[in-house]
């Protein structure tokens, strides 16, 4: 079911009363109906793969109890490695079995030998990379000891399959969201309206932003030959507020809902664009997936800790896991490497937990140094964006071998002189609420209730008036 | 909770109950001042898709006017028909496209072809609106607004003339047939069965509307197939076509003239001829109406 469906403007009022009226003062009902929910919400795109996340909320709910149980050391290490196995298993099979098989058949050729494998016709079930990490973390939190093992079977089924974040995050640690299933939650008023107002600005993002952007971005990257540099450059540019409008909506619609039905998700957009440098952009984009990576592989790799050549292979291996995580091409793989050198001078330098703040944080305008830097740092994530989005190697070469030359400097064939405005529109407010959790958290809060009504119809309007038809979020293919 | 689900309420009632008022009061106003008028002499009319809209080139044919539009399906034929007929009290003729492609499923999707949607909003039945809001409600809600500001431009613009924005002859100077039947594989002997296609569910119902409409208000109604290569696909169809034809408007004429006479350079591409073919089939037109007459 999309977020930008009728299906869901349906479901979700229904599910809503259902909680708040029926299983309120139930914590158990309240969160037996999050897990139907959940699965008829997953369900809806095809139930068939509900039977994956029943399984490892199963085997993961298993082993975390025995993890509790259990005592010594080597036992404890063979209960994690099992989960790690099932939960990796199931999403190596599915999302990567092709790959590496063509990989293989490649490597193989190359020294003289033909293999004669058969590919499988693998579907992808919607956001198995998203909730296999959620229960990943579960198991290593439980092995860690940092979390206690919980013997609700319902909770954690909640957990696993929440319907807002299930199937494009934000990758929730079992350490914040897990607890909350233990609270009975009471209806909130001021939570619920701030949730309906991330939803609102959630769907303005994906709906008028990314998706009017992705009309050029597919024109563009079709055909690049077709097109000049000052083109590609501004297909590259469109496809980076593309990326973002459609992510960190879905991010906004599912932090949204959640706050309906009582819950804290974590922020997973910190308005990454007003970056001032790569390692600040890192802590700005997709936070729950760049923290995961940060505490179950690169801390326990070392860090930024040991030898220099250590450090440099555990930058490497983080973002390049991070590239080949969103999917099996050697596109996401160079993506990742592009990030890292990108990262790795600042690390070497250390200055890069130079911008800690938001930019600006206690004055209108940036200076112009930090204009200057974000400028630079929204070049940077651009150029990388394109190996993001190129269907393979080859198109991205011809991409970036077009964008680079004299014709960058001419007028561009396509002028999209409506969604320009929009985006310079929605930069404007994205600027205004740069230092709260969404955009429009505070903005108009303080005005007058019919010129704030007015500009939440105005929004609703403009989703109506350019929006196209239904697309699906660009992140459920990860 | 109470409190939130009143001012929820409130929200999108008002944003409806404004939606639905504007929809409306538009629509009441371009209803009363839509303008659909022919020039008297024009008697004949045709209707349909991108193929009549490049075959009658209707500066060659006496008293007849080509409102096909490119992408039109039978949904807006019959809206456009009902308000020529308002109008036009001397129309007594009315061609209309039918080949083996209109009553294929492909056709429905055409309901939401860009921008026609708003464009036919203030002709919309009941039954055109329920049509649409079951089929697909979102982009429904989103049409009507795009409804709402055409109809608001169309006021503010005093623009109510509707003939030179519902079709037209197409004058099609490129051809890239060699091209294309340089690629194409085309297996003359296939024809396609019930079981192997899916009909058109929604679009075609509209066509059973026009001919009630044309029945209603004595007009005749005559099908027409434009002229097409012997090498487009469309000729697999040819059986169920003809089959489907009778069982359902047997009793409709039907000119059928795709086997037209008309050279490879005089098409554009296998389905559509270009305005060579176009001012040859509208030349031979002219004359058997004449004849006929």
């Amino acid at each position: 079911m999309l977020f930008n469906s009728i299906d869901f403007a349906i479901f979700l009022p229904i599910i809503f009363f259902l909680y708040w009226i029926v299983t309120k003062n139930n914590l158990r009902l309240q969160n037996l109906l999050i897990v139907l929910a959940s699965y008829v919400f997953y369900g809806w795109w095809d139930w068939r793969f509900l039977s994956l996340i029943v399984f490892s909320t199963l085997v993961d709910y298993t082993i975390g109890l025995s993890l509790q149980k259990e005592s010594r050391q080597i036992k404890r290490k063979a209960l994690l490695w099992t989960s790690i196995l099932v939960n990796l298993g199931f999403l190596g099979f599915f999302k990567y079995y092709n790959f590496f098989l063509e990989n293989f058949i490649t490597a193989f050729s190359f020294f003289g030998h033909k293999l004669n494998v058969r590919h499988l016709n693998i579907i992808l079930p919607v956001g198995i990379s998203f909730y296999t990490f959620q229960t990943l973390s579960y198991s290593i939190d439980v092995y860690r000891k940092k979390l206690e093992p919980t013997k609700d079977i319902i909770a954690f089924a909640a957990f696993v399959s929440f319907f807002p974040q299930l199937v494009a995050g934000p990758i929730e640690r079992a350490t914040n969201l897990l607890p909350q299933f233990y609270i009975r939650r009471q209806f909130q008023h001021a939570k619920a309206v701030d949730g309906l107002r991330q939803i609102l600005w959630g769907l303005f993002k994906k709906m008028v932003i990314a998706d009017n952007c992705a009309a050029v971005v597919n024109t563009v990257f079709n055909e690049p030959q077709d097109f000049s540099g000052s083109t590609l450059a501004l297909g590259a540019i469109f496809f980076a507020f593309q990326i973002y409008g459609d992510f960190s909506g879905y991010s906004d619609i599912a932090i949204g809902t959640s706050r309906l039905f009582g819950f804290n998700l974590k922020q997973n957009f910190a308005f990454p664009y007003f970056s001032r440098d790569i390692a600040e952009f890192w802590r700005r984009w997709h936070i729950s997936l760049s923290t995961w990576f940060r505490d179950y592989l690169y801390i326990p790799l070392g860090g930024s800790r040991g030898s220099r050549i250590k450090v440099i292979r555990n930058v490497f291996i983080i973002f390049i896991i991070s590239g080949f995580w969103h999917g099996a091409n050697w596109t996401f793989i160079i993506w990742g490497a592009l990030n890292a050198i990108y990262f790795l001078p600042l690390l070497l330098t250390h200055r890069n937990r130079s911008h800690l703040d938001v930019v600006a944080s206690h004055s209108r305008w940036p200076s112009f140094k930090s204009f200057l830097s974000m400028l630079g740092t929204f070049g940077l994530t651009t150029i990388a964006w394109i190996f993001f989005r190129a269907e393979n190697m080859h198109q991205a070469i011809l991409y970036i071998k077009g964008l680079f030359n004299k014709s960058l400097f001419s007028i561009p064939e396509i002028r999209p002189t409506n969604i320009l405005v929009l985006l310079m529109i929605f930069i404007w407010i994205e600027w205004l609420g740069r230092r709260d959790l969404y955009a429009i958290e505070t903005l108009g809060l303080k005005w007058k209730r019919p010129l704030r009504l007015a500009f939440y119809y105005i929004v609703v309007i403009i989703i109506f008036l350019f929006s196209k038809n239904e697309k699906t979020f660009i992140y459920f293919q990860f | 909770m109470k409190a939130f689900t009143k001012k929820t309420i409130f929200f999108f009632s008002l944003l409806y109950i404004g939606i639905l008022a504007s929809v409306g009061l538009s629509n009441g106003v371009i209803n009363s001042k839509a303008n659909f008028k022919l020039e008297p002499n024009i008697n004949k009319i045709v209707l349909g898709n991108s193929h009549p809209a490049g075959t009658f080139n209707d500066s060659l044919i006496s008293n007849f006017k080509n409102l096909a539009d490119p992408g039109d399906c039978y949904f807006y034929g019959y809206l456009k028909l009902k308000e020529l007929l308002k109008q036009n009290p001397q129309i007594d003729t009315v061609f209309i496209e039918f080949n083996p492609k209109t009553i294929l499923k492909w056709e429905d999707s055409k309901l939401w072809r860009k921008h026609q949607i708003p464009n036919y909003l203030p002709f919309f039945e009941w039954q055109d609106h329920y049509l649409l809001a079951t089929s697909n409600a979102l982009a429904y809600q989103q049409e009507l607004i795009k409804g709402i500001v055409k109809n608001i431009k169309r006021i503010k613009e005093n623009q109510y003339q509707y003939i030179d924005s519902i079709g037209g002859f197409r004058h099609v100077t490129a051809s890239r047939i060699h091209a294309i039947l340089d690629t194409i594989t085309y297996n003359p002997k296939k024809q396609y069965k019930m079981s192997d296609i899916q009909l058109s569910e929604y679009d075609i119902k509209y066509l059973k509307k026009m001919v009630a409409l044309g029945k209603d208000k004595n007009i005749q109604l005559i099908f027409v197939r434009s002229p097409y290569h012997k090498k487009f696909d469309a000729r697999n169809y040819e059986d169920l076509f003809q089959a489907y034809r009778k069982a359902h408007f047997g009793t409709i004429p039907f000119l059928d003239f795709k086997d037209f006479n008309v050279d490879d350079l005089e098409f554009k591409d296998p389905e559509h001829i270009n305005y060579k073919g176009a001012r040859k089939f509208s030349v031979w037109f002219e004359k058997q109406s004449l004849k006929n007459e």
